[in-house]
Order: structure tokens, then sequence, then C-alpha cells
């Protein structure tokens, strides 16, 4: 019974060393390399620690959504990726993701998916050309996603809200 | 399509996940066997098989359970993210997702040369050769010993050729293959044993395990962890046919010196000068061929009938373990 005892403790000795060791692992590429996927406290930080100059967020935000964002997330390498996320105010799920990429930079799998495509309309964004998407996500329902291209960054919203606030949303975030 | 498109895509996520997946179920799998003194290898074939049959449906499994696991929030908070060393630079700009792409295809090509197209072959081979060799008379010595063993009653062909030659081909009608020379070289005690090992082989192939660990290890083709633990299963079977042999005839010591006989170059004494036309990958394989049969020689002289499961539950604890860990590697 001892012995049975012995050897169950040192075979959770051993995970854990391997835990400790994917860990190690796990931090080697930031160590070794500036860019790589972090996350971050504001978008001031990402501007700063990155050395990236223009960095989009809207002015506007809809009544309920709660600020600041629950997650921003920036990388450089391989491509420009910065990326926040918006919960609402009464509950965990997140409502709103603002991706702004370079180059042909992979979007990487989103909280919040449009499942169903129910209407595309092409439309003017302070002068850029936009696309406004209307369908249904996945669990929340109906949602609404904006794309355009910023200088040399290509913007993309989409939230769990009528078209008319992701517009509104979108139209925020350009300056006059 | 750009390498981090590829590595974002279903097929990219699923093909990294599971080959991380497959080795750190692996290296979980040895700590158990080495902690447990898991020694009996039907227990140790299981636990391995583990490790092939989990990374074919851990990712899909994950997903299901988690559709958000891919997400940016869980990759950045997981235990170990695939993306975080695939988008990496390395030395002269290549990164490592590049790299990773070129194990995968040398493990690959590795499968296809090495292991589906011998197997094809083979099959082919045992359908020609039924036709090459001459049936044996019901009162040889050969004859005589299969009377002694199991309801396997495959039929034996007799080859013309000093070497020692040996072997069995399965499927609906098994048949048993044996060189003159081998009926010279063995003593009657020794052809028992080896008989005895390759009619253990016809039995177990009835089982759909194995064929069921191959078709899991063809879908794992880019997986050099498959590839190598699925022939450590063909080496755990090789042993289990070896104790099944020393069950049915008793004599451990016969077929320690039939595998002597069959591997001369287990003899302990080294080439003094290795043919130079060997190149050293078949020099490396033919080392690793000979530890193997010099392990399972110096197991029979060493016999231990009653080898160490372990029991079921550590096999429990440990695929708990290798799911629970791998759930938060992505």
């Amino acid at each position: 019974m001892r012995d049975r005892i012995y050897s169950v403790i040192l075979f959770f000795v051993a995970v854990a060393v391997l835990i400790g060791i994917l860990k190690v692992l796990n931090w080697v590429p930031a160590a070794m390399q500036e860019g790589l996927p972090s996350k971050y406290a504001s978008l001031e930080e990402v501007k700063s620690r990155l050395n990236l100059h223009a960095v989009y967020s809207p002015s506007y935000y809809p009544q309920g959504l709660r600020w600041p964002p629950v997650l921003i997330m920036a990388q450089t390498k391989p491509n420009l990726l910065i990326l926040q996320e918006y919960t609402q105010q009464n509950s965990n799920s997140i409502s709103l993701i603002i991706a702004q990429t370079s180059g042909n930079a992979a979007l990487p799998d989103l909280p919040v998916k449009m499942s169903k495509k129910t209407e595309e309309v092409p439309f003017d964004l302070k002068g850029r050309s936009a696309m406004l998407e209307v369908g249904i996500c996945k669990p929340s329902g109906q949602c609404s996603r904006v794309t355009w291209e910023e200088g040399n960054f290509r913007i993309m919203l989409i939230m769990t809200a009528p078209p008319s606030e992701a517009v509104k949303l979108a139209d925020s975030m350009i300056a006059s | 399509m750009s390498l981090s498109s590829l590595y974002n895509s279903y097929p990219g996520l699923y093909i990294a996940q599971s080959f991380l997946h497959s080795l750190t179920t692996a290296l979980i799998v040895d700590a158990a066997i080495r902690v447990w003194k898991i020694e009996h290898p039907a227990m140790r074939q299981k636990f391995r098989f583990f490790i092939i049959f989990f990374p074919v449906v851990s990712y899909p499994l994950y997903q299901l359970v988690n559709p958000d696991r891919g997400s940016l929030s869980f990759r950045l908070g997981a235990l170990f993210d695939s993306s975080r060393w695939l988008n990496l630079e390395l030395l002269s700009g290549v990164s490592a997702g590049i790299i990773f792409i070129v194990l995968l295809a040398l493990t690959t090509l590795l499968f296809f040369s090495q292991e589906l197209v011998p197997v094809v072959q083979h099959a082919l081979q045992s359908r020609r050769e039924e036709l090459l060799g001459e049936k044996l008379s019901e009162d040889s010595p050969v004859m005589r010993a299969l009377t002694a063993f199991t309801d396997v009653k495959p039929d034996v062909f007799i080859i013309q050729d000093d070497d020692l030659v040996l072997f069995v081909t399965t499927g609906k009608k098994p048949a048993l293959y044996l060189s003159t020379g081998s009926m010279r070289a063995l003593s009657e005690d020794e052809l028992h044993t080896a008989i005895a090992h390759e009619l253990a082989h016809i039995e177990r192939n009835k089982r759909p395990l194995l064929v069921i660990t191959f078709l899991l290890r063809v879908l794992q083709f880019f997986n050099i962890v498959s590839l190598i633990e699925f022939r450590r299963i063909v080496q755990e079977e090789e042993i289990i046919c070896d104790d099944t042999a020393v069950t049915q005839t008793g004599k451990p010591q016969a077929l320690a010196a039939t595998l002597r006989k069959f591997h001369p170059e287990n003899d302990g004494e080294a080439d003094p000068q290795p043919n130079a036309a060997i190149n050293t990958r078949e020099r490396m394989e033919q080392y690793g061929h000979s530890l193997l049969i010099e392990s399972r020689i110096t197991r029979l002289e060493t016999y231990d009938e009653h080898p160490r499961t372990g029991g079921v539950i550590p096999l429990l604890i440990t695929m708990a373990a290798a799911v629970a860990l791998n759930y938060s590697i992505v």
C-alpha cells in the first residue's frame, strides 16, 4: 500500500516537472523575440512597448458596454495584429471585438463568430470604402461586422448589436 | 496561403496540437511505466496504444468541450501555446514554423517509404509466396510440433534455403514458412519455441487491436511521435509472442538460443571491419535492431513468469493526467 501511494506521488511529481518545463518553453519565445503575442494593460502600453503610432480605438461606446476592454492583445511578428475584446456590463460574454491588422495577418479564432450572414452592404465610411455585414453569431444572436482599410492597416469590428450601432462605433474610430 | 494562416486554419491547428499532445502523452506514459515499474508487455502496449489513439481525437474533442479554446484569451493563458514557437524567427529569418513543416514532411516520407509501402509489398508478396514453398508431410517434426499448440493450424511450407528463415503470413488463410536451413540448425526444443512464437503472431492477429492501432497511426502519418510509438508497440508485440511461446513450451532458454541463432550479430562480438558500403543510417538501424534483439534475449535468459502489470489504476491515472494536461496545450 505504501509503495502504491509512493508511486502515485512520484508520478504526480513527474507531471509537475513536465508542467514546469512546458511553462519555461512557453516563455522562451517571448524572451528571444520582441513582438510575439502578449497581453497588454492598455492601448497606451501597446503604443509605447511596440513603438506604434496608429492604434485605432473608438471614441463612442454603446450603452451597456464595459470599458476598458477585458483583453488587449498585440503582436508585431509575423504580422501586426492588435485585438481588443469588450464585454457587456451585465455579463461576461464578449460582445465587441476590434481587430487591427497589417499585411496578410490571419485572424485567430475569435469568441464572436458570424455563423450565418444575412446581409452584406458596401458603404462609405468617411471617405473609405467599408463593408457592413449583418448576420447571426453563436450563441448571442444578431451581430454586425464592419471592415475597412485604414492606411496600411485593415480594421475589423464585430459586435453583438444592430448594424446602426456597429456603423456608429466604426465611424467614431476615424478622426474627421 | 501564408504560414500564419496555415497554422490558424483547422488542419493547421489539428496537426500542431496533435503533435504536441502525442509528445506530452508519450512523456507522461514513459514516466508512468518507470514509476509503476510496469514490465508486462501487454500492459505496456495498452499504455502505448493511448499515445497513438489520443492525439487523433484530442483536438476535436477539446474544441467540442470548449469552442473558445482556440481564442486568443485562452491561448494567452494556456500552459503552452504552439503559435508562439511557430511564429518565432530563428537564424537567417527562417521561422520555427518552417522547420516544423520540414519535420512533418520528413516524417510523412519516412512513413510512406518505411511503413506503408513495405506493408503493401508484404501483403502482395505473401500471396505470391504461397505458390513457392513445398507442403510438408504430416509426420514431419514440424507438423508434430504444431499439433502440440493451440487451435491455430496454419498451412506449413518448406523453403529450400540454407539460410535461417522462419515467418508467418496472417490473414484469412495463415501460413508458416520454414527453410530447410532452419530445420537443420535448430534443435527440437528450439524449433518448438520458434514455431510457438510464430503461432502466437497468427493467434494475436485475429484481434483487431493492432489493425486499429495501425489505422490510427495512418491517420497520424505526419506525426513522428506516433511513428516511434507504433514501432514500440510492434516491439512489445514481439515480446508478447515470446511470452506466449514460453508459456506454451516452458522453455525460455530454448527461445533465447533460437533468437541467437537467427541473429548471430547479437553474439556479443563486434564486427572488426564494418562494411563500408553500409551507410550510417543502415548501421544505426542495424544497431537499434541488435539492441532490441539483445534485450529480448536477456529478458528470456532471466525470465520472470509473473512480470509486474501495475493494474488498471495506473493506466487510468495516466490517461486522466494526459487528458487534463493537454487541454491547456494549444
